[in-house]
């Protein structure tokens, strides 16, 4: 890092429209989520969207973490790379690699991560392991519920929160992809 | 007489008698003995001539003031209640962000790079002293993974601390992010003149000027090594070597570079010199220009060009005049200007 001489210097750009991006995917994933585990877990909708919060608050954090540690090790071009991407939306062939593969990687561990916290949390948080008594064992079992209330309940869980990656995933796809085409395409490549 | 000397003597005494019976009803355990100790603190510092001495009381008294103002916004009337959030149950208080920014300003203060990490910690200490109430009510078993049946305070409690911790980090995170976009502008400072509207990240606040382009400062160190090289050479060695100019470009711009600032020089590798003599210019017309090839809003990068004329020096076939050390070539440059990247 340099010197920052003033507080002047600390003014000359702002990130706030990363920020704002960061609110903004927050929280269609936070909403998507919520809603994915009230209707496959049968969670309150209160719980639902404190547990959702929760888990994404917590895996933005971890992506934040690996980021901001990984990249004072980028070498020179991958690096300069990032400078025209993050400045000046530049995307160089080399880059769109790496932010393609970033983001399969992303896909599975923000699953694994989510899945992972939200066991956790709900015994930090006191969610009572639903009892296997007769009656909900039957009621796992009739037919009309045999798609997902068969399931036992570590798949059960594993499953929803699958679902809910993917179509949080896909939103923030298509939001991307509606910012592209509003700037009016991607600029000439370097 | 006497009189008024008398009331003056009772008007101008009435703020110490003030002062003293407030001070005499201040009781020894509380905010406001803290912030009295402060000002001891401070006073005793002004005071003292030991440098050391000075140093700890100056510290003391930062302690005393994080202290004192902690537990003033922590307990008094119109601080305490929190805004409460009806969804998460997040609280949120003035105080623990206000005693964290004294923490941070008080570790941080005065170190290399102090603004930066106390910024980044800011947050990070706000939650702790956020949490610290909690701690004291719910003490270990708000963090204990097997505690069996948690009650309802005890898991709004540990709620509340999940979702503090988690923000603080955010805002910490999002503050680092911020002062790593400031490291890059310190590393490359002419970014700083580009166009930064079709950014996804971050906002253009200042103008740079181009003046501070380090292209058109390498163009003039350009111009004095230039003058450096050819004033010594008679006319004849002054053609060839103009006329061999793309190959020289190299040391030219090697000698340039060294007298460049070293603040910023990791540019130096991104700036490419260019020159060319211009066919149909009356001789010798060479345009320099220096080429921006790392990261930029324009496709092809920017440029700042400068164009200097060489011709022969009217007293050049004299005899006698290089012996007297006059120059065989003259060369006369315009300013240098930026030019408009073309694709």
């Amino acid at each position: 890092m340099g010197m920052l001489t003033t507080l002047q210097d600390v003014f000359r750009i702002l990130p706030l429209r990363m920020i704002a991006f960061q609110v903004l995917f927050l929280l269609i994933t936070i909403a998507i989520e919520a809603y994915i585990l009230f209707r496959f877990l049968r969670i309150a909708p209160q719980k639902s969207v404190i547990y959702s919060t929760a888990i994404n608050l917590f895996s933005t954090v971890i992506g934040w973490l690996i980021f901001l540690n990984a990249q004072p090790f980028l070498p020179d071009e991958p690096k300069l790379d990032l400078i025209n991407f993050i400045f000046f939306d530049r995307l160089s062939n080399r880059l769109v690699s790496w932010i393609v593969l970033a983001a399969l990687i992303t896909f599975f561990v923000s699953f694994l991560v989510k899945l992972f916290t939200l066991g956790q949390l709900q015994s930090f948080l006191g969610e009572q392991p639903q009892e296997d008594t007769p009656q909900t064992r039957d009621l796992r079992y009739s037919l009309a519920n045999r798609n997902l209330r068969g399931q036992r309940r570590p798949t059960r869980q594993a499953t929803a929160v699958l679902v809910g990656n993917a179509l949080s995933f896909s939103a923030i796809s298509l939001v991307l992809l509606l910012r592209i085409f509003l700037q009016g395409g991607l600029v000439s490549p370097l | 007489m006497n009189k008024f000397f008398k009331n003056l003597f009772d008007i101008l005494s009435r703020p110490f008698k003030a002062l003293s019976a407030w001070l005499q009803q201040v009781k020894e355990f509380s905010w406001q003995m803290l912030l009295l100790l402060t000002v001891l603190s401070w006073l005793t510092a002004l005071v003292v001539s030991n440098p050391y001495v000075r140093e700890i009381l100056a510290r003391l008294g930062w302690i005393f003031l994080i202290l004192g103002v902690g537990w003033a916004l922590g307990t008094e009337k119109p601080f305490k209640e929190p805004f409460k959030d009806p969804i998460f149950g997040l609280e949120f208080r003035i105080g623990p962000w206000v005693t964290g920014a004294l923490v941070s300003a008080f570790v941080f203060y005065g170190l290399p790079n102090g603004l930066a990490l106390g910024l980044t910690t800011w947050p990070l200490f706000s939650a702790a002293i956020a949490l610290i109430p909690k701690f004291v009510k719910h003490k270990r078993d708000l963090v204990n993974p097997f505690y069996a049946q948690p009650d309802e305070k005890l898991v709004a409690a540990r709620q509340n601390m999940i979702f503090t911790i988690l923000n603080s980090i955010l805002l910490s995170c999002w503050l680092q992010f911020h002062f790593l976009t400031l490291s890059w502008l310190d590393q490359f400072p002419s970014l700083i003149i580009d166009d930064f509207s079709r950014s996804n990240f971050v906002v253009k606040l200042t103008e740079g000027s181009t003046t501070s382009s380090r292209g058109l400062a390498l163009l003039n160190e350009t111009e004095n090594v230039l003058r450096r090289e050819l004033e010594p050479l008679p006319w004849p060695a002054v053609e060839r070597w103009l006329q061999n100019i793309r190959n020289e470009t190299e040391t030219l711009k090697a000698q340039a570079v060294a007298a460049l600032p070293t603040e910023g020089s990791a540019e130096n590798q991104l700036w490419d010199l260019r020159a060319e003599v211009i066919p149909g210019a009356p001789l010798y017309t060479v345009r320099f220009q220096s080429w921006w090839l790392g990261p930029s809003s324009k496709p092809a990068g920017f440029y700042a060009e400068k164009v200097c004329l060489i011709t022969r020096s009217p007293v050049s076939g004299v005899t006698g005049a290089a012996t007297l050390g006059i120059p065989s070539s003259r060369i006369e440059c315009q300013p240098a200007v930026d030019g408009v990247g073309v694709r």
